[in-house]
């Protein structure tokens, strides 16, 4: 025996319903849809806090840091770095960079390119 | 009503499980920290601020311990007054040991008075192909009997005037306390230490982790990607630093047997191990020891210490023995699989 009785639902009940269905939909889309192939940024980090971010087409930026000065170039294929006044000019001859994940490194100005993608990267690290 | 009831259980499971999707489990959260005279991106997986800023404190702590050069340091200590207590100098040489050992000698961490002769060390004077008398000389000092440990196993001591560099082992140690320092608290882990990396763990998708392999030749190219969890991969290579004379290059890995650049056709060797100081070390042996030879010695320590190598020869052909291993074929290598 029942200890309630029966309840018919109604057009709230349904409401109810669409409403949770809708932001379950939504939730579920924001996560499990998220766009895996974005389009690629460069990243410029100095002792490692962000200080641009830039899309991979025609630029020039002048950064400095820790007493040195970086100029890059971007295209809307590459970066790289155009001109250093450190000594080791590692960054210069590291020369161009465009896949997702690579970057160029400046340690003299402790500073770091990146290109990164706003989608899933197609690797978890770049070894060598 | 109970119809309804069940989809409105359904959809509100449908909720929590999106809006679950990126969890603590799966949230990453990454530091730079510039130690160890390199750039190193820490990335961790289920971790908080606090397991990154112990990371980065135990990076600066071994930079100031290992450095060579630096004055106070536990090595510059050992190279000039011939002991130090230290318990991660004494960690380091008994790697090295074993290493040294296992290898023949083509890794030894008292070859550095050969590289500052050949002008590759830390400030070292230009650099130029040495007198044949004075690599002689400095040979004398180079092998694993100059150094020694305490019976209380914190003591270092060294035969002056030898001298001893971990700088090809650091890296693969700084890795391993990094491990142990996560171990409790983090689910995945991704240490980039200036191109030598450890995975920990697996993805928080529980997949394994992709790590691109350079192309030594070019660093746009890759020479394929490695599917892998729980492991260090490591790289050294004669492109890193040489210099020419008369025609003739040379590069930075001295053979610690004959004093002079290895010359056995080895362009890189990337060492796949789950042991980070074993990586670091084995990769500058494989450059030392030549295709041939790192075969006889992959298959000798498979019991006791299993790796992997992907090697670089001078005439274009890479050779690799890691199944998760997918070349990417763009350059102009030829690919064989060692089984």
């Amino acid at each position: 025996m029942n200890r309630f009785p029966e309840q018919k639902p109604n057009r709230y009940d349904a409401l109810v319903i669409l409403v949770v269905l809708a932001l379950a939909l939504l939730c579920a889309a924001r996560f499990w849809l998220a766009p895996t192939d974005g389009a690629a940024e460069v990243v410029v980090r100095a002792d490692g806090a962000e200080i641009d971010r830039l899309p991979l087409a025609d630029a020039e930026r002048t950064y400095q840091n820790n007493g040195y000065t970086l100029r890059i170039a971007v295209t809307a294929e590459s970066v790289r770095v155009t001109q250093a006044d450190c000594p080791t000019q590692d960054c210069v001859h590291t020369g161009r960079i465009s896949r997702q994940g690579q970057s160029i490194v400046c340690l003299p100005a402790r500073i770091v390119i990146t290109v990164e993608g706003t989608g899933a990267a197609p690797y978890d690290a770049i070894a060598g | 009503m109970k119809k309804y009831a069940f989809v409105l259980i359904s959809a509100l499971c449908l909720l929590l499980a999106g809006c679950g999707a990126r969890s603590d489990a799966s949230a990453a959260r990454s530091r730079t920290v510039f130690a160890m005279d390199t750039v190193m991106n820490l990335t961790v997986y289920g971790g908080n601020e606090d397991t990154l800023r112990v990371a980065e404190e135990e990076l600066h702590r071994l930079d100031d311990a290992l450095a060579r050069t630096r004055e106070g340091s536990d090595v510059y200590t050992l190279n000039h007054s011939g002991s130090v207590r230290s318990i991660d100098a004494a960690r380091l040489f008994a790697r090295a040991d074993e290493i040294a050992a296992a290898t023949d000698g083509a890794f030894d961490v008292t070859i550095a008075p050969v590289l500052a002769l050949w002008g590759f060390g830390e400030n070292a004077d230009g650099q130029h192909v040495p007198d044949a008398g004075a690599i002689a000389e400095a040979l004398r000092y180079v092998g694993r009997e100059h150094v020694s440990r305490g019976s209380d196993g914190v003591e270092v001591r060294l035969d002056l005037p030898a001298q001893v560099d971990f700088g090809g082992i650091a890296k693969g140690y700084a890795a391993m306390q990094l491990s142990n320092i996560f171990s409790s608290t983090i689910t995945g882990a991704v240490l980039d230490l200036g191109g030598d990396v450890c995975v920990i763990g697996k993805k928080p998708d529980g997949a394994d982790w992709r790590i691109a392999v350079k192309d030594p030749a070019d660093g746009e190219r890759f020479l394929g990607v490695l599917e892998a969890s729980d492991i260090c991969v490591m790289t050294s290579g004669v492109y890193e630093r040489y210099f020419e004379e008369n025609g003739v290059r040379y590069h930075h890995i001295i053979d610690p047997r004959t004093g002079w650049p290895a010359d056995n056709g080895i362009v890189s060797a990337t060492v796949i191990c789950r042991d980070g100081i074993w990586a670091d070390a084995l990769a500058t042996a494989l450059c030392v020891l030549g295709a041939e030879s790192a075969e006889t010695l992959r298959q000798s320590l498979a019991e006791t210490m299993p790796f992997d190598y992907i090697l670089v020869t001078d005439g274009n052909a890479v050779r690799y023995t890691c199944a998760g291993f997918t070349p990417e074929k763009t350059g102009p290598y030829s690919y064989e699989q060692v089984s």
